[in-house]
């Protein structure tokens, strides 16, 4: 094991894989651990050899571009001059704690439904951010899935992706065979939506333990893929539901234009899905997710921003006549109200109404000189809200930062609004 | 007559923004006042008010200091001049905007302005205002100033809502001007009065409100040194 690659310390051998070893690093720089990828030497075959580079070109030109909550950042990219012997081509990567998806891909192991479907909804939203940079994964399979042990996930391995303005070369033949859409097996021209395709087949082996399809050979395979459809996974898991099936079955269309139309569409039939499995009173963050998603405070925050949001949140059910904030009381709270209506008194008299998507609280954040609340805030009606600290908000970037105080002071700019006619009348 | 303690910089230029909140909110309430400057760096010159900032005024035997006390402070002796901030829940709001403009809208337009105002401060506040500047930025003027478009972005998109709000209603507040148009304004007019650089394009709203913000009483804010 090297002791040293570029500017990293290596500390230990993670795993090793067909295209090349990946250890566990230090950076003495930024002070964090990080994975580093190491590439295989360069076979003695041209072709392979070929697609080798593209590969290590592809996941280098991505370094510092997708960054997402759900994706696996590539952080530097690098290759290291040996004397006399072939350079080491690395990559530096976003260390997560977990596993590969794979690991509840056997029938002994399956995830309940909900968790499956909420997986695949965060795996959706990571494509979907991928496609916006003109990114095309092609080699969407469990094992490039991570799963941390809080269920979180993180897309993997975007060696094989199809990069839109890219000056590499594109690979064609490249993903793996048992999740590949029609048209990548045929090798024809390809988009967004053979992701979509191999992230169907994926739930699909999620929620039933065995592939879609399955073959003796290559050959065999591919002629399953082309021309057969596979049982509708509640036939092999009970208790699936029809919604599921056909969700799966949409998403697995053979051809392009048969399954769903955007990622937009693909993601909102699958939070749908969670809204009805979900017991009243928890959320997962997927359906948190979707309900920021239409929440005016939000409009302007981007996916990537929206989950940082997400993720600093708590989530509450507060009961009709339940104080969130109280008059006289110290906190460092505020809450964004995700549904329901919420009042606000002051000595017990009526000052404000608050709907969906308006927030409560704020002053906490705003001023940080520990006054006590000037007013109480009661649920009206049963409420969802998401409570954030002030220190929470803090630690988001600094972009995250900046679209909360935006959206504080357009609702500032809507509340002075509303108090024109007041003016006037005074 | 109400005595108003405040920043002088270069040429009599008047840039303290809290001052200018004070300011404007004095001659909305009508009341006359006159104008005592003192220098940034002159701390004992405010020694009297228990606090080392302006604004402070003298009301008769009542020394107020902070922008905000200052406005609640009017608003509360003299009820009858026109509101600045239309009864308690309008007051709350005001005070939330105050808030959020301290903490959105000032620390995005600092680095804009930073350069040139302190070519404009009092000579004898040069030093102190570039060293307690450069430790807020954390970089120096020189390079604040090179980087001065990068921060107009993020100016931009800081006041972005205040822009949407201003499209539809000539004020901030709705139907007539009132102290949340000052707050905001207040940062304008620091930009106005010590940097020769535009900051807002015009067809921006906000230009156009600023416009109108500038011929209120009498052009009260417009007929001072600039830059």
């Amino acid at each position: 094991m090297p002791q040293r690659i570029g500017k990293y310390e290596v500390r230990k051998l993670l795993g090793k894989g067909a295209t090349g070893s990946v250890y566990l690093a230090a950076d003495p720089f930024a002070q964090r651990e990080v994975a580093l990828k190491v590439m295989e030497k360069l076979s003695a075959d041209p072709d392979i050899s070929r697609k080798q580079l593209r590969f290590f070109q592809n996941e280098a030109a991505l370094a510092g571009k997708l960054r997402h909550p759900h994706i696996v950042s590539i952080l530097d990219a690098g290759v290291d001059e040996v004397p006399g012997a072939e350079p080491v081509r690395y990559l530096v990567m976003e260390l997560v704690d977990g596993s590969a998806l794979t690991e509840y891909c056997n029938p002994g192991a399956l995830l309940e439904p909900g968790r499956i479907v909420e997986i695949v909804y965060k795996c959706c939203k990571a494509l979907e951010f991928a496609n916006t940079l003109g990114v095309v994964h092609r080699d969407i399979k469990p094992a490039n899935i991570l799963v941390r042990s809080d269920m979180d996930i993180k897309v993997s391995d975007f060696g094989a992706a199809q990069l839109a303005r890219s000056d590499v070369t594109q690979v064609a033949g490249v993903g793996s065979p048992a999740y590949m859409s029609p048209e990548q097996v045929k090798g024809e021209e390809i988009d967004w939506r053979t992701d979509v395709y191999s992230l169907g087949a994926v739930l699909y082996h999620l929620l039933t333990g065995r592939r879609p399809f399955n073959g003796a050979t290559t050959y065999e395979l591919v002629e399953a893929i082309l021309g057969s459809n596979p049982p509708p996974p509640s036939r092999l898991r009970p208790g699936t539901t029809e919604v599921l099936d056909e969700i799966v079955e949409r998403a697995m269309g053979k051809s392009r234009d048969a399954r769903y139309s955007s990622w937009e569409e693909f993601g909102a039939a699958l939070a749908k899905l969670l809204r009805l499995e979900r017991g009243a009173a928890e959320l997962s963050d997927a359906e948190k997710f979707a309900a920021s998603r239409r929440l005016r405070f939000f409009e302007r925050f981007s996916d990537v921003e929206l989950w940082e949001a997400v993720h600093a949140s708590q989530w509450q059910l507060h009961p009709a006549g339940e104080e969130l904030i109280r008059e006289g009381a110290t906190d460092e709270n505020f809450y964004v109200l995700a549904s329901g209506l919420l009042k606000v008194t002051q000595r017990g008299k009526l000052l404000n109404a608050v709907s969906p998507g308006e927030c409560v609280g704020e002053m906490a954040y705003a001023r940080r000189d520990g006054q006590p609340r000037s007013a109480t805030v009661t649920a009206m009606e049963p409420s969802w809200a998401m409570r954030l600290r002030v220190q929470d908000v803090d630690a988001l970037s600094e972009q995250c930062c900046a679209r909360f105080n935006a959206a504080f002071l357009s609702i500032m700019a809507d509340r002075l609004a509303m108090l024109g006619g007041r003016l006037v009348a005074m | 007559m109400i005595t108003l303690w405040e920043l002088q910089g270069r040429d009599g230029r008047r840039y303290s923004l809290f001052s200018w909140r004070a300011r404007m909110a004095l001659a909305h309430k009508g009341l006359a006042f006159e104008t005592r400057p003192v220098c940034l760096s002159d701390k004992a010159a405010i020694a009297f008010s228990g606090g080392k900032t302006v604004p402070v005024i003298r009301d008769g035997d009542l020394v107020v200091r902070d922008s905000w006390r200052i406005a609640e402070h009017l608003e509360d002796r003299y009820p009858a001049a026109p509101t600045l901030f239309g009864g308690a829940v309008g007051r709350g709001v005001s005070q939330a905007f105050n808030a959020w403009v301290d903490r959105a809208v000032v620390p995005a337009m600092l680095p804009v302005v930073v350069a040139d105002v302190h070519e404009r401060v009092d000579p004898a506040d040069e030093a102190y205002f570039r060293e307690t500047m450069e430790k807020i930025l954390k970089r120096s003027l020189e390079q604040a100033r090179s980087e001065r478009d990068a921060a107009l972005q993020r100016l931009a998109r800081a006041i972005e809502p205040m822009q949407a709000a201003l499209k539809r209603q000539p004020w901030v507040c709705g139907a007539s001007p009132a102290y949340a148009d000052y707050i905001l304004f207040s940062v304008f007019q620091w930009a106005r009065v010590m940097s020769p650089r535009e900051v807002l394009g015009p067809q921006d709203p906000l230009c156009v409100w600023r416009e109108r913000m500038l011929d209120l009483y009498d052009g009260f804010a417009r007929n001072v040194p600039v830059a």
